[in-house]
Parts: C-alpha cells; sequence; structure tokens
C-alpha cells in the first residue's frame, strides 16, 4: 500500500508548517507538500485604519522584518500622497533597509544555516545548532551575531528602537540623521567586510564539502523576479520589475511594480493556507518563479559595489551556459552577496553627505484612494496594496509577501529532496534534516506570510497511498 | 556598578501578548536609577552581545494559564537544545551570553497570563490587571535586586 511522509514543524523558520511525502505501493516517493497551516487576517485588522499609522502596524507583522513593512508601507503611502519624496529621505530609507538586509541575512546564514553545513546533516541533531557551533567555530558565531548587531545598529540609530521603528511615513521620514551617528556607524565598516568576506570563503568551501547533496536541493527550472535599478543594477529599494527565465532571457522588463496585479496571480490550494503566486502570462503552476537573494543575483545586471560585483561575476560562472544559476542551495551564496553588497553599500551611503540633510518630508493631503508600495525585502519582493477614503482611513489592504511567493519552488524543493532521500517507510534524522535545510535555503517567514504569531517546529509525515501516517516526527 | 536590565516582549497587535511590553513600559514609567527598561517584538541571537553589560536581567512575556510564572534561571553549564528560529528564548539567549562573552548575570523571568491573543490591539481587562500585578512585583523584585540580588519569589523555572 502506497504511503506518505509529513515533517512538521520545520525548525529555525518562522511560523508553523508540516511537511508531508506521498509514498506509492512500493514505498518510493511519489509527492512531498510543504504545507503551512496559520491563517492570515492581517489585512482585515488594518482596514480602518489611518494610512499615516500603517508602518508603525505592518511593522509589527513579523519581528524579523519590521523594517521591510515599515518602508514598503510608507512607499504606498507616498503613493497616496501623490509626493516626491526628498532625496535625504529616500537616501535614509535606503540605509535602513541595507540595515534590515544585513541583520536578516546574518541570522540566515551564521546562525541557521551554518551549522547544517559547518557540523553536517547526519550530526547529532542536539548540537546542530549555534552552541554546537560554538564549540569549534566560536569566533564565526560571534561574528554572526555582531553582524546581525551592526544591522540592527543601522535600524536603532536611525530609528530610535531596533524593531517596530514608526521612523519612516508617508512623504519621507520624521527625523534627521545625525553625524554622531553617522561616525558610529562607519566605525562598524571594516569589521562587517571582514566577517562578510569570511562568510563567503568559508560558504565557498562548503560547496565542495556538499558537492553530493547541492544538486537535490531544489535544482529545477523557474522563473527569477524581482526589481532592478535604471541601469540593470542590483536595487533593494525602489527600481522596476525584471522577469528572466530558467535560461537567463529577460521576458519581461521595466515593469512597473504599482501594477503587480496585472502580473501575478495567486492560486490556492486545499492543503495550505498559504496562496501560491504565479506569472500570469504563463498561468498555474507553469508560472513558478523565485524572488530573494537567488532571483536578485539572477536579473541583475550588475552590482554597484566592487567586491560584491566581483562576487557575482564568480556566482555566474555556476549558471555556465544557463546565465542564471537554477538551483535553490545557493541562495546562500547570493544572500552572502548582498551581505557584501550591504556593507558597501552603507559605508558608500554613510559618506554620502546628502543623508545629513534636513529636508525629510514632503507633506500633502490624500490625493489619491489607492497606493502601492514595494521593495526589496531579504526573502524577496514585497508588495503593500491599499485603498482609503478621502480622510486616508484604509478600506482594503493587500499585503504580497515575498515568503508565499517562493512557495512553489518551496514544494518543488522539497519534493526533489523527497525522492531522492527517502527510501523505505522511515524518516533518518539526516533525511529530516535535509528537507528542512532545502525550506531554509529561502529562508521563509511563515509567520509574516501568514501574518501569524509563533514560531515553526518542524512536522513530518510519512503517508501510504491509502492515507495512513506510517511514520512521523515532531520536533 | 552595572545596571539591571528589564525586558518586555510580545506582539503588541496580538492582543495579551503584548502584556510583557506594556509591563516593561509601565516599569519605565517608573524612571527608576540604574535599571534599563527595553521592549521587543521578540527576542533576538544579537541582543546576547548586549547582556554583559548587566548584572541582572528580567523577562517579561504573555503565557497561557492562570497563575503568574516568577522564575529564576539558574546556570546549570549545559547549553540548551537549539535556538529554535528568527527568534529565540531568555533561556538560549542567556546561555549564549554565557558561552560566547562569559557575562555573568542573575536573570528572572516573569510570565503574566492572557487571556486573548487574537489581532488587537488592546489588553483584555484580566490581563491588564495581572500585568499591574506584575508591575508590583517587578518593582519590589528590583528594590530587592538593589539591596543585592535577591532571591525571586515563586518557582524557578529551570
Amino acid at each position: 500500500m502506497a504511503q506518505t511522509v509529513t515533517i512538521s514543524p520545520v525548525t529555525r523558520i518562522e511560523g508553523h508548517a508540516k511537511i508531508t511525502v506521498q509514498l506509492d505501493d512500493h514505498g518510493i516517493v511519489q509527492d512531498a507538500r510543504f504545507h503551512v497551516n496559520e491563517f492570515r487576517g492581517f489585512e482585515k485588522f488594518c482596514e480602518g485604519r489611518l494610512v499615516w499609522e500603517m508602518g508603525g502596524i505592518t511593522s509589527r507583522i513579523c519581528g524579523i522584518c519590521p523594517t521591510s513593512h515599515l518602508i514598503t508601507s510608507a512607499k504606498a503611502g507616498d503613493e497616496i500622497l501623490a509626493v516626491e519624496i526628498p532625496e535625504t529621505a529616500e537616501k535614509l530609507r535606503r540605509l535602513i533597509t541595507l540595515g534590515q538586509w544585513l541583520q536578516s541575512h546574518a541570522l540566515s546564514f551564521f546562525h541557521l544555516s551554518s551549522p547544517d553545513f559547518l557540523l553536517g546533516f547526519d550530526s547529532a541533531p542536539a548540537a546542530r545548532n549555534i552552541f554546537g557551533l560554538l564549540a569549534d567555530h566560536k569566533d564565526f558565531a560571534k561574528r554572526g551575531i555582531r553582524m546581525r548587531k551592526f544591522g540592527q545598529e543601522i535600524i536603532e540609530q536611525l530609528g530610535g528602537r531596533k524593531i517596530h521603528t514608526p521612523w519612516a511615513v508617508a512623504g519621507g521620514v520624521r527625523e534627521a540623521f545625525e553625524p554622531a551617528k553617522k561616525d558610529h556607524l562607519l566605525g562598524w565598516i571594516p569589521e562587517a567586510k571582514e566577517t562578510a568576506l569570511l562568510a563567503l570563503d568559508v560558504l565557498k568551501k562548503i560547496h565542495v564539502k556538499f558537492v553530493k547533496d547541492i544538486p537535490n536541493f531544489g535544482n529545477f527550472r523557474s522563473l527569477y523576479v524581482g526589481l532592478v535599478g535604471k541601469d540593470g543594477e542590483l536595487e533593494y529599494y525602489d527600481g522596476l520589475l525584471r522577469v528572466r527565465d530558467a535560461a537567463g532571457n529577460t521576458i519581461a522588463d521595466k515593469l512597473d511594480p504599482t501594477r503587480y496585479p496585472e502580473y501575478f496571480g495567486e492560486a490556492s490550494e486545499q492543503w495550505s493556507y498559504l496562496k501560491f503566486p504565479y506569472y500570469k502570462p504563463l498561468g498555474y503552476p507553469e508560472g513558478m518563479y523565485r524572488v530573494g537573494p537567488l532571483a536578485r543575483v539572477n536579473i541583475c545586471d550588475f552590482i554597484d559595489s566592487p567586491l560584491a560585483e566581483a562576487e557575482r561575476v564568480l556566482f555566474k560562472e555556476i549558471a555556465g551556459e544557463n546565465l542564471v544559476v537554477n538551483n535553490s542551495f545557493y541562495y546562500h551564496y547570493a544572500r552572502l552577496i548582498e551581505m557584501l553588497f550591504a556593507v558597501e553599500k552603507i559605508e558608500m551611503l554613510l559618506n554620502d553627505p546628502a543623508i545629513l540633510g534636513g529636508n525629510i518630508r514632503a507633506k500633502a493631503m490624500i490625493n489619491r484612494s489607492e497606493g502601492v508600495g514595494a521593495s526589496e525585502a531579504p526573502r524577496g519582493t514585497l508588495f503593500h496594496h491599499y485603498w482609503v477614503n478621502e480622510d486616508g482611513v484604509l478600506q482594503k489592504v493587500n499585503l504580497v509577501i515575498a515568503t508565499a511567493q517562493n512557495n512553489l519552488a518551496m514544494n518543488r524543493t522539497v519534493r526533489q529532496i523527497a525522492m531522492r532521500y527517502i527510501d523505505g517507510k522511515k524518516i533518518t534524522e539526516g533525511t529530516l534534516n535535509r528537507l528542512e535545510a532545502g525550506i531554509r535555503c529561502y529562508d521563509p517567514c511563515l509567520s509574516c506570510s501568514t501574518h501569524a504569531i509563533g514560531r515553526m517546529p518542524l512536522h513530518v509525515q510519512l503517508v501510504d497511498a491509502g492515507g495512513t501516517v506510517v511514520d512521523e516526527v515532531l520536533r | 556598578m552595572k545596571k539591571v536590565l528589564v525586558i518586555g516582549y510580545g506582539n503588541a497587535l496580538r492582543s495579551d501578548d503584548g502584556v510583557g511590553p506594556w509591563v516593561a513600559e509601565q516599569v519605565a514609567s517608573h524612571h527608576l536609577p540604574g535599571v534599563d527598561v527595553k521592549t521587543y517584538h521578540q527576542l533576538g541571537v544579537e541582543l546576547a552581545a548586549d547582556l554583559v553589560e548587566y548584572r541582572a536581567v528580567i523577562f517579561v512575556d504573555a503565557s497561557h494559564g492562570e497563575e503568574h510564572h516568577l522564575g529564576r534561571i539558574v546556570p546549570e553549564g549545559n547549553s540548551p537544545g537549539f535556538l529554535p528560529g528568527h527568534s529565540t528564548d531568555p533561556l538560549s539567549l542567556c546561555q549564549l551570553a554565557r558561552e560566547v562573552y562569559g557575562a555573568e548575570f542573575d536573570v528572572h523571568v516573569f510570565g503574566v497570563p492572557g487571556e486573548r491573543f487574537e489581532f488587537g490591539s488592546r489588553l483584555s481587562p484580566e490581563a491588564e490587571s495581572r500585568g499591574r500585578e506584575a508591575v508590583d512585583r517587578i518593582l519590589s523584585l528590583l528594590k530587592g535586586i538593589g539591596e543585592g540580588i535577591s532571591e525571586a519569589a515563586g518557582h524557578a523555572t529551570r
């Protein structure tokens, strides 16, 4: 009788989820699904609130990327006010966005994924964590903490708080930047640059160590979507949307992100609360696309900082004739390239006199009844879409979250890993951890994408063709 | 002498889950010398680097059930199992601070029982009442700490 394996919930990922592996009569994996069990209701909660409050409210969706929600919310507010914000405000928003990237990417690589890589997928689960890492790699773990602290420090110095700062608002930002803070943050740069380069060096050794595993970690063809700058450079705050296919062809370019509903649809499946966004011209599910670091580094023409650009060129060598890297394991590589870029760009912005300007906010009344904000959150493109009445009271809200946009790809990744590593009726520790690690490539934030509370432990179920659970792991 | 840190954490848009930050803000309003107060949505690993600056840390969080949970974390020399995700917990955080930075400080944890955890920005009357009680108990604890780190009342969490 055919069977199904279920993994639920997944550790070191936010939210609550489950992996189910379906076996056939011969115990061979037929399919695997990544289910998200939490219900989103946050948009409804926002209705009736003022557009000026939305930054402070939406930043509370999530504790890991509040600044991305804050900035994207403020950009939606800019659209509703119909203003062009002052140069200083835009540069300060860019700076805080990079602080967000830095702290999020540091956590993902140093503390959530490095234990798998440095201790091994088959190492004892009790030790495969940051504490296990400390035993043999104390300086590395400590550097990770410091890098995340630097990112948080940027957010705190600008916004006054590490998380949920209401600092960015429709029209600009609330407070100007001070020279003393600039000097303080510049003091972090040498260490941060050294840490980013060290992390890249460590990851390249990991690529060699896991050469047999890598081809099975989300290695498939898909589209890639993200914002790029006006010259085709890696973008993180503004820009226009670009879509590239698995062969590296740009199939759509310079798409206005405020018109995202024309390009992307959201499908639903009965077995998950998380929606399945897809690229409309190719339909569902053929329009599967990936967002986030892998997509951004794949779609940009260059990176506007020297060390990160040199790494991007090396990254492209992996792609070979494809011109894009189609393996999700390399999310980690792309993430570290972005981490290095963030450090370099932060240094550039801190040395830009414009960030100390006093003109930081454009003020206006409600001039439009609808506004879309888009930016690149650490996990991918984030859209906030608001509809307001003449007083600025929210009538309707739609948030399109990066993690949801990777939903189809995460499912495909889980299936590929299950097919490669599950053989028989038992879930081994190594298999369990590879399934988790496959999901962690995307660094999903399920509490963000479902706007729910809580963490994401792992639950895996192995289910036969008759629906009987033949093995189950909870942790 | 090193200061004492009070950390209230929780999601203020999840009704009573926000009671930790609410209690911390009430404590902050007393402007006690030698006491820093911070509020967070969740605890992040980078906080480990901050804890070294304090001789005692008091965590305040929402909890399930009807009873206040008040305890003192005693270092046992063993690492906790893992840091579970994008956020961490007081025990793991403090253990991390000790292992990475060799920090020595006392840790107290308050769990304030909540009633409602759905979307909402207001505390239930029950949570607010228990929150006020928690404020009184924390102020007493701070007074005791000021006289030389007393044992916290109630049961130890670990």
